[in-house]
């Protein structure tokens, strides 16, 4: 498994260090009392209502009990003191079934935040960074190593408003992800209609999009 | 068959003997043996089934159901329960450092 040991500095092309940082339970109580309380819950939208530590105990404990893995883990740079400040953060499970084919295993993206530019100000850190790619390089990295071929899914969270649902989606799609067909993937009953927004990555797509991430190893 | 377990309740000590698990009847051992090899067949059977099940994604399952249960409120309670034991001044630490 070869993990990014820089991001992008959004906007530019320039880089700087940082680190793919697995997460305990500790590590999430952190976030949510210094990032997430302070920064995304007052803001309102998408993930403002999740808490961390309970979704982190959560995947540990219903997806083991299905006999899958679950993986928390934080993208993070330095400020000048040499301190850690995360940028991004993530739950995954594995194996997952693939939105394209449920008969084939993912890695599927449960749960993904970025930290907000006024609490990396808060920490030191003056850059913007762009952290949806290598959130979703790191989810191919631990497909390729538990020999998923690279393939991911992941659901666009609907939020409050129709606006917020789709500038998701957008961002999803603007990384080359599949948007899975409502008509085919799940079994559902009548009643139990897809809502359409299950993204995924083939083996290919995630191959291709890895590569272009190359020069951050 | 409630014959059967009530002599195997009697003859099966709880240190795992069982050397007597079979009626001494003739008549009797052939339909206990029949029995028996069902059991054995389908305890193997289920078990072959888990284990299949295990390396194989449930299809069926839905997206919506796994949330739920990933949502389900009591994994806050026992997390908040757990956040207790987290210092207030804990911060994230020093960058690149070894866990």
């Amino acid at each position: 498994m070869s993990l990014l040991s820089k991001i992008r500095v959004a906007n530019t092309q320039r880089c700087v260090e940082a680190e793919v940082y697995p997460c305990s339970h500790e590590d999430m109580v952190i976030w949510q009392r210094r990032i997430h309380a302070p920064y995304i819950a007052p803001k309102g939208g998408i993930g403002s209502d999740w808490n961390w530590p309970a979704l982190f105990l959560a995947c540990q404990f219903s997806e083991q009990a299905l006999a899958r893995q679950a993986i928390a883990f934080q993208i993070r740079v330095a400020n000048a003191d040499g301190d850690a400040v995360p940028v991004a953060q993530a739950i995954f499970t594995l194996p997952y079934h693939w939105p394209a084919d449920p008969a084939q295993s993912c890695v599927f993206v449960w749960f993904i935040a970025a930290t907000p530019v006024e609490a990396l100000r808060a920490y030191g850190i003056q850059d913007r960074f762009s952290v949806l790619a290598p959130l979703l390089d790191t989810a191919i990295q631990v497909s390729l190593s538990n020999v998923l071929g690279g393939r991911i899914g992941l659901h666009a969270a609907a939020g409050d408003s129709a606006a917020e649902g789709l500038a998701l989606e957008q961002k999803y799609r603007n990384c080359q992800l599949r948007q899975a067909s409502k008509n085919k993937g799940f079994f559902r009953f009548p009643f139990r209609r897809h809502d359409g927004r299950l993204f995924y990555f083939t083996d290919a797509d995630a191959v291709a999009f890895a590569a272009r991430q190359g020069d951050l190893r | 068959m409630n014959i059967l377990f009530q002599h195997q309740e009697k003859s099966l000590p709880l240190n795992g003997g069982g050397a007597d698990a079979l009626s001494p009847e003739a008549e009797k051992r052939s339909i206990e043996l029949a029995f028996l090899r069902r059991l054995t067949a389908m305890a193997s059977g289920a078990a072959a089934q888990i284990l299949v099940l295990a390396d194989q994604p449930d299809a069926g399952e839905l997206f919506e159901d796994s949330y739920a249960q990933i949502r389900n409120p009591i994994f806050e309670t026992i997390s908040s329960q757990m956040e207790k034991s987290v210092p207030e001044d804990a911060g994230f630490g020093r960058f690149r450092s070894k866990k």
